[in-house]
């Protein structure tokens, strides 16, 4: 069944590709069935220096057919205490936004999404976005509030939910 | 959206940079990898199909380009503005990547060839004992898929391991397909097949000096030398008075098609020193010159490429005539009608720029898979309510508040309309159930609107159907309307024009007039009188 979009799925049978032979450090990611390239799945390894640090997050990534004109969308599958996550785990990011449209009027071009960009992009993106949040733009307004008051609170509160993420 | 369970298979041709890095990373390998990377367009990760650069200077495939530029309007490279008109043919591109593709294949059966000698160079020097010191000279072990591992595995499982001996004929894996360049020349194609007893130096170019003579049917007039018919008023050009011209090692292949950028520059300046002593050889430079003229008002006409059209000033019905008279479908909202143009131009105008234009045919057939991936025909997302395992308590609790929302929001509407309450009496011709198939009903005492109106007399009997129609809410009886007022448009025979005044009275009444719907009014409708030839002034007053 040839439904989907053959470019779509090429281009992302060479991300994946490259993903596997180079993959960038603490992030292992790739289709979750082989069967359908259109669903990913990605795990990081908590950047060192963060209150993350030690944890293991998974999210899951969904490419739309006319990908890679249109960004795929990201999510956490469990729970995150983080300024730029939503409480149902999608992640706001501005490399994930369509180029078009700039709702907020405050992400630079460049920054948004691109034909050009990649999985790998992404994943890094992600992984620097949990290291420095953005309060610019919360999702997640009282984890905003928290990180940039009570910094020491919102560390525990993110341990405690990684806690909970891993079942320990 | 992606559709679970329709398993893609990897295409055969299917090739990757990193193929070449396979188990070791080296410098070799590296450059390699990289070079391969450099050849294929950032969009689709494929090698450059029609490579295209744009006014900022960066090169993708033609179609990617178009696209991405009718998405973002800008290069996803640097974020310019992109002009559609200022696209231009990259020409060198187009040539690497022709002779990348061509090279690739013999170079990974090279590197595998290396990596099976030095394996066995190993095995010899490892006992020290007995092996002869002549294993280097021998022919290299055939490689064995046991040896080869990963990434490499899928290239050489493809390949029967006495071909991977034998570069020549490595035609069988990688992209089976001959560049353009060199399909055309069908000597070409057949040059690769016939000469493979005498293995030549792997990266020998294909030169025309190899030609299998057996295949040959003309020969030339002035040297005797034989080649394709069709080629000979091409080599006449150069062979003037017994080839004082060297010949070029690769003539230009039938120049109407794609004349090759090197080719076309050689065949310029052959051609303007052969205008220059044309004087001597004008009986034999002759019927060269005259093909030539022949096969220029041959070649098909240029195509032109369609234009952009600003779709803000197009109404509904203008841009269905404009895409009827492109051949596409004409149906759908205008958003729809939109994309589909949007998507039409930019395949048909990357037609128009290729070398080998793809017939009419199969862009429509792209347009068909189009439509059924993201055009009409494509689930607008997935339906999270049709998934197996959807959890029906998380769901209304989730929307919860929506429902509450929707619900008190239509009993606000229910009472507003209460008072004016319009006659709304369909015509009870049509019965309820002809509504098409597939239309959304409207469930009577769904989110409460439908029952407690009027006199609250809701008998569902079919002897008061007549009853029932006309007290249920105004929501249901616009319904209801709008649906005959399109079937009696579509399928009834005229009524008498007061019925049908009526009935669009009704419907101006009734339907908000920022309808969303494609039509708010039939398009077409005939009076239900017999047309008189009228002067329009007397019509109107």
């Amino acid at each position: 069944m040839s439904r989907n979009n053959r470019v779509a799925f090429k281009r992302l049978r060479h991300e994946y590709e490259g993903i596997t032979a180079d993959p960038p450090d603490g992030i292992v990611a790739g289709p979750a069935d082989e069967d359908d390239y259109f669903n990913w799945i990605a795990l990081f390894n908590g950047p060192e220096g963060t209150p993350f640090e030690g944890g293991v997050f998974e999210a899951e990534l969904k490419f739309p057919d006319d990908y890679p004109l249109k960004p795929p969308t990201m999510r956490f599958v469990h729970k995150m205490w983080h300024p730029n996550v939503y409480p149902d785990g999608k992640v706001c990011i501005s490399i994930l936004h369509p180029a078009g449209d700039d709702p907020n009027h405050y992400e630079l071009a460049s920054e948004r999404w691109s034909p050009i960009q990649s999985v790998e992009k992404i994943l890094i993106s992600v992984m620097s976005l949990l290291a420095e949040p953005n309060d610019e733009s919360p999702a997640n307004i009282e984890a905003a509030k928290m990180w940039r008051d009570h910094r020491q609170q919102y560390e525990t509160t993110v341990k405690a939910y990684m806690k909970q993420a891993l079942g320990v | 959206m992606a559709q679970s369970g329709s398993a893609m298979e990897v295409p055969a041709d299917f090739t990757a940079p990193e193929d070449f890095l396979g188990d070791g990373r080296t410098p070799l390998a590296t450059v390699l990898s990289d070079m391969d990377r450099v050849t294929r367009c950032m969009i689709c990760g494929e090698f450059y199909t029609q490579p295209t650069i744009t006014a900022c200077s960066h090169t993708y495939c033609a179609l990617c380009i178009r696209q991405a530029a009718t998405n973002t309007g800008v290069c996803p490279t640097d974020g310019k503005k992109i002009d559609k008109s200022a696209l231009r043919k990259n020409w060198v591109v187009t040539e690497v990547v022709a002779r990348w593709k061509e090279c690739r294949p013999q170079l990974l059966a090279l590197i595998e060839r290396a990596k099976t000698l030095e394996a066995k160079l190993l095995e010899a020097h490892e006992p020290m004992s007995n092996s002869e010191p002549a294993a280097a000279n021998t022919e290299p072990a055939l490689p064995t898929s046991t040896e080869s591992s990963g990434r490499k595995k899928r290239q050489f499982d493809q390949v029967d391991p006495k071909n991977a001996a034998q570069p020549r004929r490595l035609r069988s894996f990688g992209p089976d397909k001959p560049s353009i360049y060199y399909k055309e020349v069908n000597g070409e194609s057949v040059l690769h097949e016939s000469d493979d007893e005498h293995m030549p130096d792997v990266l020998d170019p294909p030169l025309e000096d190899k030609f299998d003579p057996a295949k040959a049917t003309a020969a030339c007039p002035c040297c005797n030398e034989r080649m394709k018919p069709e080629e000979v008023f091409d080599h006449l050009d150069f062979c003037e008075a017994n080839g004082k011209a060297p010949r070029p090692a690769l003539p230009p292949p039938a120049s109407h098609a794609q004349p090759s950028y090197h080719a076309l520059s050689k065949q310029t300046a052959a051609g303007s020193s052969r205008q220059s002593q044309s004087s001597n050889t004008a009986p034999l430079t002759a019927p060269g010159n005259s093909t030539k003229r022949r096969r220029i008002a041959a070649s098909p006409p240029r195509l032109q490429p369609i234009g952009q059209l600003n779709y803000n000033l197009l109404t509904l019905p203008s841009l269905r005539k404009k895409l009827n008279e492109l051949g596409i479908h004409s149906n759908g909202s205008k958003q729809l009608l939109e994309r589909r143009h949007r998507y039409y131009v930019d395949l048909y105008n990357t037609n128009v720029d290729a070398d080998e234009p793809r017939k009419p045919k199969d862009l429509m057939r792209d347009m068909e898979v189009w439509e059924r991936t993201q055009g009409g025909m494509a689930k607008s997302k997935p339906n999270e309510v049709m998934q197996k395992d959807f959890n029906r308590d998380n769901y209304s609790a989730a929307n919860n508040n929506q429902f509450k929302d929707l619900i008190s929001q239509a009993r606000a509407k229910m009472a507003a309309t209460k008072q004016p309450k319009a006659e709304t009496r369909p015509p009870e011709n049509i019965p309820e159930s002809s509504t098409p198939p597939g239309t959304p009903q409207v469930a009577p005492g769904y989110l409460g609107i439908s029952n407690g109106t009027g006199s609250g007399s809701t008998h569902v009997n079919s002897s008061h159907k007549e009853q029932q129609q006309r007290e249920t809410t105004p929501a249901k009886a616009m319904f209801i309307s709008a649906v005959e007022t399109t079937n009696n448009d579509l399928y009834a025979p005229r009524s008498p024009r007061a019925q049908q005044q009526q009935q669009q009275q009704q419907w101006t009444n009734n339907y908000p007039p920022s309808s969303q719907q494609a039509r708010s009014i039939p398009m077409f409708q005939l009076p239900g009188d017999p047309i008189k030839d009228f002067d329009y002034s007397t019509e109107t007053k």
